[in-house]
């Protein structure tokens, strides 16, 4: 969701849309005085521009983090995050998604399949036993932003 | 209904998808299946256009550009 969509009587919802980065305002809901809106429009807006760029590092994690819930092929990946404004930092464009997964699948911590579908052969990610291991035991932001990637897809 | 996507389109999105995976500098078998993976993604794309009510050209134009060019990232 861009800043444009902001509106003071859809706040809830808009928070909600801004994903876990915003959670803590959630659970302490402002003031919505106009001079209070505007600054936390800023930091919306802060957090989303964190949301749509993440670290290859980072991807890494969440990439991860989604493959432990659900199999998925690059494609369902790709417009996962597309929708949900999150790209891969300092990519040209989401082709390179498609070159991380590689990465990772060489590295072993994700093994890819291809099957057939019903319009096409898809080649469907899941995660190893040592992407597992990868994984952080505590709950981590990537953790958290995987979890609400899912959670929206679902809804 | 799913779009089909026009010869024309395919061969555009197949050229892209070949160029991106030589730049890359894989092995020819590895490179023919990030291949078709990644014309498969540049479909998907173009039929999500056709889906927002683009036109055909604005959908193959958006497919390609949203792709980006650059090798994919190792």
């Amino acid at each position: 969701m861009s800043s444009k969509n902001f509106n003071p009587e859809n706040f809830e919802q808009f928070l909600r849309d801004s994903g876990p980065a915003v959670k803590g305002l959630l659970k302490n809901p402002p003031d919505l005085s106009p001079e209070r809106l505007a600054v936390l429009r800023q930091k919306m807006e802060a957090h989303q521009s964190f949301l749509r760029e993440i670290p290859a590092r980072q991807m890494r994690q969440v990439i991860l983090e989604l493959f432990k819930s659900t199999p998925m092929d690059g494609s369902d990946l790709a417009f996962m995050l597309r929708k949900n404004n999150v790209q891969l930092q300092g990519a040209s464009g989401e082709g390179e998604l498609f070159g991380l997964l590689r990465e990772m699948e060489n590295t072993k911590v994700i093994a890819g399949e291809w099957k057939d579908g019903d319009e096409r052969r898809k080649k469907v990610y899941k995660l190893t036993d040592l992407g597992r291991a990868e994984i952080s035991p505590v709950t981590s932001k990537e953790a958290e932003l995987a979890q609400w990637l899912l959670s929206r897809a679902a809804a | 209904m799913k779009h089909t996507v026009p010869p024309a389109v395919q061969l555009q999105f197949e050229s892209l998808a070949i160029q991106v995976c030589e730049l890359a500098a894989l092995d020819r078998q590895e490179q023919n299946a990030l291949s078709y993976e990644l014309q498969t993604f540049l479909q998907d794309l173009y039929r999500d256009g056709l889906d927002q009510n683009l036109s055909g050209e604005q959908a193959q134009a958006r497919a390609v550009t949203t792709f980006g060019k650059a090798p994919p990232y190792s």
